[in-house]
């Protein structure tokens, strides 16, 4: 019996500065979303593949990561492994050679639409396509925006993160203009991350935030709180819901989840 | 507690950004909606013929890859989001509404169901229901009708179309149309009456008829005139920004047609005619093609073409005498030259003056002469 008809949906993870909880925010989304009767493929286009760490993966040669995906000559035979011996979740493993290859990306034809283009004559059968980028803006991230159907920025809500997103917004705004992308991929939401009550300075910025996300025309979602267990979880390989189930932080990604199901149910 | 600066000046430019993406995005939204807004007769006329081609010759399955698209689409603006919602929709209802298509040869020109089109092409498929209509009669005019008032067309192939038609629906021949149009205007113009005649381009076409008979014209400039304001057009900037393009002479008409001249700059260039500047036929066209490459290549508004063609124009017409400031430089330089300096000057440095001096002089002895 075949279920509702669904629509892939390509979610781009951007930020413009490291160690905000962009792969937190991958990965926990993407166990969310599979609990919800989702199947997700995560695509890590970091260099420094902590999607590996995160999903207690070992690493891989460069041949069985996403570099294979983007070298010239892809076979159509996309590298994934099952996360968490779950096959509904599958990883594309991410490889350190990656910078080399986004060099190369700048001198190919649609080099910044390679990702888009792979995923266009080499579909994957996933709901969501979830894809972790680098912190850096460039070539992997223009071939990430050009690749989504929307995009999420975590934000830490101290100054070096928030200047990072305000600048983003505007790159992401650009590129989808220089890349002639029609609809743009719109930014989805902004989510907190690594919120500490006890920070005067998080729970200011936390009380702007939804002025600032209302004039951007951005849904604000709720934060997501830090905590050394998210570290555990991480040390062992495991999302903070397998590792500790009944932890309150798991509660953190249910808005965002159950929206980004509902696009896939919606065909957006 | 020292205070924290806040986020929001932060977002400056991003909140710029925003705003102005979200602007651009509702301007297309809107220029979409005008241009289905604008043809609400055309979608009913459409459904009518429609039915009628299904009637007479039932549906058939065209491929998609025969089917090439219509140049004249008056939809020209159409936006992939709008193509994604028509192929959503096919997806999920299948056709509903037969394309309407015209038989060339094999192929099949689209004459309704672009969208359509595209979003079956954007899924792969392989065939489109259609009906097929004859060619019709008067093409040129629905496709004129369509690029009429579009100003990106040059104004040349503009006006040798509206000679076309006219010529077509009137009878009137046309190498007759623009004298024609001149006399009856300036007839018009004696008798301040072109006002009355400007006022019946809004109006219905009886309206028309009627406000035509109440003015002192001929039958033949009364068929004109309607003709020309049932395309919609004012007769006189048909004649004032038109007309005046099929006289042109051929260098000009060249450069509009293979440089993109412009069609005002063109009027400005024209005026250099053997006429007006009163030498050869040769010759004027010469110094009519220096003058447009050089309006080309440097880009020129038609301000400063004006002022080059005026340049050019006094050059021929009045060449006054002007005051040169090298001579009078030249006249006090040597007149510096005293017999002292020229006494303690090398001898070989003095002969070549000399020749110069010599040279100039008689230069200067044939000018006068003649």
């Amino acid at each position: 019996m075949p279920k509702q008809q669904s629509h892939q949906i390509v979610v781009g993870i951007l930020a413009n500065a490291g160690g905000v909880g962009k792969t937190t925010l991958a990965v926990h989304l993407a166990y969310d979303l599979f609990k919800r009767g989702c199947s997700v493929a995560l695509i890590d286009l970091d260099p420094q593949r902590a999607l590996d760490v995160f999903c207690g993966l070992p690493s891989v040669e460069a041949e069985n990561s996403v570099v294979r995906v983007l070298l010239k000559d892809f076979d159509g035979k996309w590298p994934l492994v099952p996360a968490w011996d779950t096959p509904k979740i599958e990883v594309c493993q991410g490889h350190p050679t990656l910078s080399q290859i986004s060099d190369d990306l700048v001198i190919r034809r649609r080099g910044e639409y390679t990702l888009a283009d792979r995923l266009h004559n080499h579909p994957l059968p996933h709901d969501v396509v979830i894809l972790d980028c680098p912190a850096t803006l460039g070539m992997i991230c223009e071939n990430a925006i050009a690749a989504s159907t929307g995009l999420l920025v975590p934000i830490q809500l101290e100054m070096k993160s928030v200047s990072g997103v305000a600048d983003l917004v505007q790159w992401v705004i650009a590129i989808s203009g220089d890349l002639q992308l029609d609809p743009r991929p719109p930014i989805l939401g902004l989510v907190p991350s690594l919120y500490d009550s006890n920070r005067a300075i998080h729970r200011q910025y936390l009380q702007q935030l939804p002025e600032v996300a209302a004039q951007l025309g951005i849904k604000l979602y709720p934060h997501i709180r830090d905590s050394s267990e998210f570290k555990n979880a991480s040390a062992n390989g495991l999302p903070l819901q397998k590792y500790r189930p009944g932890h309150l932080a798991n509660k953190d990604f249910e808005e965002l989840a159950k929206d980004l199901s509902k696009l896939v149910r919606r065909g957006k | 507690m020292a205070r924290i600066p806040a986020i929001s000046q932060r977002f400056t430019g991003a909140y710029q950004a925003t705003e102005q993406a979200q602007r651009i995005a509702e301007l297309q939204a809107e220029v979409e909606q005008l241009r289905a807004a604008q043809s609400p007769d055309l979608e009913a006329q459409l459904e009518v013929l429609r039915e009628q081609l299904k009637a007479q010759s039932g549906e058939l399955a065209v491929e998609v890859e025969l089917i090439y698209p219509n140049p004249h689409q008056p939809r020209q603006t159409i936006t992939h989001e709008s193509i994604q919602t028509i192929a959503r929709s096919l997806e999920k209802d299948g056709q509903i509404t037969p394309l309407i298509v015209i038989p060339q040869g094999e192929r099949y020109l689209l004459w309704d169901g672009q969208r359509r089109w595209e979003a079956a092409k954007s899924l792969g498929w392989k065939s489109l229901q259609a009906v097929t209509a004859p060619m019709p009669k008067d093409l040129h005019r629905k496709a004129l009708l369509t690029f009429i008032h579009h100003e990106d067309l040059n104004p040349l192939d503009k006006a040798e179309a509206i000679v076309k038609e006219v010529s077509d629906s009137t009878g009137i021949t046309a190498d007759e149309i623009p004298t024609v149009l001149s006399t009856v205007l300036r007839r018009l113009e004696r008798g301040q009456q072109i006002n009355q005649l400007t006022s019946l381009i809004a109006v219905t076409p009886e309206d028309q008829q009627k406000g035509l008979q109440q003015l002192d014209i001929s039958e033949t400039e009364t068929c004109l005139l309607l003709s020309l304001l049932d395309l919609g057009l004012n007769p006189a900037s048909v004649k004032a920004n038109l007309l005046s393009m099929l006289a042109l002479p051929l260098d000009l008409k060249k450069a509009i047609r293979e440089q993109g001249l412009k069609g005002a700059h063109a009027l400005a260039l024209a005026s250099l005619s053997a006429k007006n500047l009163k030498i050869g036929e040769r010759q004027a066209t010469k110094e009519r093609l220096a003058a447009t490459q050089e309006v080309i290549e440097q880009d020129l508004t038609v301000a400063k073409t004006r002022e080059l063609v005026t340049q050019i124009k006094t050059r021929y017409l009045n060449p006054k005498p002007v005051e040169s400031k090298e001579i009078t430089t030249a006249a006090r330089g040597l007149e510096k030259l005293s017999p002292d300096l020229m006494k303690a000057t090398d001898q070989e440095q003095l002969v070549e003056l000399r020749h110069i001096l010599q040279q100039k002089l008689a230069e200067i002895d044939a000018i006068l002469a003649g």
